[in-house]
């Protein structure tokens, strides 16, 4: 994780925790437990949290006044060494009075700020969704070793290019074959495979295909 | 502009056909109107197809001023309005608003008929004042005049002077100005602001099929209206007594309305354990109770999901949906959910239940048991289901073991029973079915380690006081822990992690800072008698803290100042919560009795023999007889 990333978000008021729709949930890159006051919020971590480019974020990362107004940002995250601050807004609209200086501030930190629209956000619902439901299956098996796993998902991956979930997980005995399972998720969570979790949510006919090939695995291909 | 029927018939030519009149079925009617009716339509008809009016009337014996009435009826209308068509063929049927031709009256020159109508439709901007008066005091708003006849009335005469209205005008020159009339015209317009104002007829939400089971679990808690009552074994004598309400926590499956557990709380207010207690349930294998009530037996099939299949105690829960209620937001709830299931905690917007119906409408099914029985709703003190005075001063004749294996019964039997909302089939069909269809997310946390929601830890300091030349200790919940593993000079006023189970404090495992075990850590000698949940102790303490404070802070001293108290409902449900608490944990049996057989002779021999072990005052009193 890079050390760059502020882990520790500041913690809701209790007063807060009650009047907003608060929904809490752990992530991989956040390993604390996130609190983001809206569902939007929620969907929008899960996107960073499946983004391969993106290494950690925080969310409620910074207090800060601006004309004497205390304002939190809904997000930080660092994506290929660039931090970015980031609000959640209906339709994207953000009042000057707070985004002109928010901006100087970024620009001061070295950063960008950006202000995304919750409808870009529940644009791609479906993804986020279905990224949750990975992430917290994730989440449940993280002490599980998966290294053979994922080398025999690469081995059909290289064979077919692409194949259905069902050719990895075996739906008779999926506790007892539960490696292949996690070892999926893994791969699509570092972005070494891509699950088609665009439009519908998971189920045994999504496709599975590979982005790229892992260092050691054409190692190994080609000396064979 | 006035139209009268000749006028419309030309200048609305699609009238001329009887076809393009709306139809009103003549069996709708009232059977003595049926007659007329027809026979005004047909008179119509013969008109419209050219015929004289008196030709038509004097076909079925009436004269043609009768004829020129029923078209008039029909057809005549203001310019801009529709006229009443098929309406107007009803016999005393009211088809327009009635209204004034004639001049408001001169010092009561003419008749008052339709004044009051007449001044608000000339005068809107008063109207609306008044209106707009009637709507404030009828929605309750805030600084809003109370309206009464009387008042409303001297509103209606107030706004009149302001405009200057003639002293010679009705209502002014009327006995009681207009008084009944505008009466009446408040009271219709009362009337039809409290009809907006009254909420929609909610139908239950169809049940999204597309989601998948467990992808959203509902989860809350209600007092049960039925007051319930226990029997305590007392001297060879059975005592009933009375228990204050429980609560039942529900935890449902969104997906597919199955129940997934509940759980009984023996409290009016359950504590976030209660909710933890919920979540672990739904993770173990459900086990079908042992009724003993006479007459009720399970429906075949029925069961909660997690009977059903291994798969279904790992289903990895999406989102956690609760209310704000104070026990939710504990930590314990979040880190557990959270933090060792991976899933979802939601708290939804403060007082919006409909967000959670599915749950709601759980806790309505079961209400359908609940208020068989005479109660309170506790919605007022006149609640017509309330329990007489005369009924409460005696036990209620449901025991609470009773009440909880009808609970169990209804909760079950919902699982099964097919519903229309999905497709016909039942809540454990959709389960089974969306288990073989879809890679439904599992939770692999419970295989390798226990997961438990009651295991908690925390960080302590390590003391040792100079001038007690004693062993090291730790202080937990007030009370001082020592151990072996403690006997290092290292640890002194080092942090050390203690790993406990919140139900039994009696024994913590110690680790120090580098994850190496220090062993047990046990409790004082005091408090090893019986199982100590962190809950009674506190309970324990608060007591102690109300009284003197030098009573002994025991499981046993706290169940037997239970036992002086039974006579309050309240204390009663505290002494079988403790009594099961302690019976959970395999501890020693207490005298009381909640499931049939009550007490039989084994278990009597058994209480002899564990409390012959002990010397316990209460014991010893209990043995004899003489607590009564």
């Amino acid at each position: 994780m890079n050390p760059q990333a502020p882990h520790t978000a500041i913690p809701t008021s209790r007063r807060f925790k009650i009047a907003t729709d608060l929904y809490l949930q752990r992530f991989i890159k956040y390993p604390k437990i996130a609190e983001c006051h809206c569902y939007v919020e929620l969907l929008y971590l899960a996107l960073l949290e499946f983004n391969p480019t993106v290494s950690s974020f925080t969310p409620q990362p910074k207090k800060l006044k601006i004309n004497g107004r205390r304002y939190v940002p809904d997000c930080f995250f660092l994506r290929d060494g660039e931090k970015t601050y980031v609000e959640l807004k209906p339709r994207g609209e953000f009042g000057d009075a707070l985004r002109l200086p928010l901006e100087q501030y970024a620009r001061r930190k070295n950063c960008k700020f950006e202000v995304v629209a919750n409808e870009a956000v529940l644009e791609r619902r479906v993804r986020a969704e279905n990224a949750l439901q990975m992430l917290r299956v994730l989440l449940s098996a993280s002490d599980e070793d998966t290294s053979k796993a994922e080398e025999d998902i690469f081995d059909q991956l290289f064979t077919n290019r692409s194949m259905d979930i069902s050719d990895v997980v075996d739906r008779d005995n999926r506790i007892g074959e539960r490696h292949m399972e996690i070892a999926l998720y893994k791969l699509a969570h570092s972005g070494a495979i891509s699950i088609d979790i665009d439009k519908e949510p998971i189920g045994y006919r999504t496709k599975v295909r590979y982005l790229h090939w892992p260092e050691h695995f054409l190692l190994n291909r080609l000396t064979f | 502009m006035y139209y009268n029927w000749k006028k419309t018939l030309k200048a609305c030519q699609q009238y001329k056909d009887f076809n393009n009149w709306p139809d009103i079925k003549s069996e709708s009617l009232d059977p003595q109107d049926r007659k007329h009716f027809n026979r005004n339509k047909n008179i119509v008809i013969l008109v419209l197809e050219g015929m004289t009016i008196s030709f038509a009337c004097k076909k079925y014996g009436l004269h043609r001023s009768y004829g020129t009435y029923i078209l008039d009826r029909c057809l005549a209308c203001n310019s801009g309005d529709t006229p009443p068509l098929t309406a107007g063929l009803i016999p005393f049927n009211r088809v327009k608003r009635e209204q004034r031709r004639k001049p408001l009256s001169k010092a009561a020159n003419t008749g008052s008929r339709g004044s009051v109508r007449f001044i608000l439709h000339d005068n809107p901007k008063m109207k609306s004042r008044l209106d707009q008066a009637i709507f404030d005091h009828v929605q309750n708003k805030k600084g809003a005049e109370i309206l009464t006849n009387a008042s409303f009335h001297r509103r209606f005469l107030d706004e009149l002077e302001n405009m200057n209205w003639p002293q010679t005008t009705y209502p002014f020159d009327r006995e009681r100005r207009g008084y009944f009339a505008i009466t009446r015209y408040f009271k219709s317009k009362v009337q039809e602001y409290r009809l907006t104002k009254q909420k929609k007829q909610t139908t239950p939400l169809a049940i999204n099929t597309a989601k998948r089971v467990y992808e959203e679990i509902q989860i809350d808690e209600q007092v049960t209206d039925t007051p319930t009552s226990i029997d305590l074994y007392l001297d060879d004598n059975l005592i009933p007594l009375r228990v204050s309400r429980i609560s039942v926590a529900l935890a449902i499956d969104v997906a597919s309305d199955a129940i997934l557990d509940y759980q009984v709380c023996l409290t009016q207010h359950p504590s976030h354990e209660d909710i933890l207690g919920l979540l672990e349930k739904t993770r173990r294998k459900w086990e079908p109770m042992n009724l003993t009530v006479n007459g009720i037996k399970y429906m075949p099939g029925s069961m909660l999901p997690s009977a059903l299949d291994e798969r279904v105690r790992h289903l990895q829960p999406g989102v956690i949906r609760l209310d704000n209620a104070l026990a939710h937001h504990a930590n314990r709830i979040s880190n557990y959910v959270c933090g060792k299931w991976g899933s979802t905690v939601n708290y939804g917007h403060p007082a919006s239940p409909k967000d959670r119906n599915i749950v709601e409408y759980a806790f309505r099914r079961i209400n359908r048991l609940t208020h068989r029985f005479e109660s309170t709703s506790g919605s007022s003190v006149t609640d017509p289901k309330r329990e007489s005075k005369k009924n409460a001063k005696t036990p209620p004749v449901l025991k609470l073991h009773e009440f909880e294996q009808m609970l169990e019964v209804v909760i079950t039997g919902h699982n099964m029973r097919e519903q229309a909302r999905l497709g016909g089939a039942s809540p454990l069909d959709i389960i089974r079915h969306q288990l073989e269809e879809f890679p439904l997310p599992l939770n692999y946390s419970a295989l390798d380690r226990e997961v438990s929601a009651f295991l908690d830890e925390r960080k302590v300091t390590v003391k040792s006081l100079k001038n007690e030349r004693r062993a090291p200790f730790i202080n937990f919940e007030g009370l001082r822990y020592k151990g072996a593993g403690l006997s290092n000079s290292k640890l002194i006023d080092t942090k050390i992690n203690v790993h406990f189970d919140i139900r039994d404090i009696r024994k913590l495992e110690a680790v120090d800072v580098n994850g190496n075990s220090l062993g047990e850590l046990l409790a004082p000698k005091t408090r090893q008698g019986f199982a100590l949940s962190i809950r009674t102790l506190r309970r324990i303490n608060k007591r102690a803290r109300k009284s003197s404070g030098m009573e002994q802070k025991t499981v046993d001293r706290y169940f037997s100042k239970l036992l002086d108290g039974v006579g309050s409902s309240k204390n009663n449900m505290e002494l079988i919560r403790v009594y099961r608490e302690i019976q959970d944990s395999g501890g020693v049996t207490l005298p009381t009795s909640t499931s049939l057989p009550l007490c039989n002779d084994d278990m009597q021999l058994d209480l002899q023999s564990n409390f012959k072990t002990r010397n316990h005052s209460w014991q010893q009193e209990f043995l004899k007889g003489d607590i009564s």
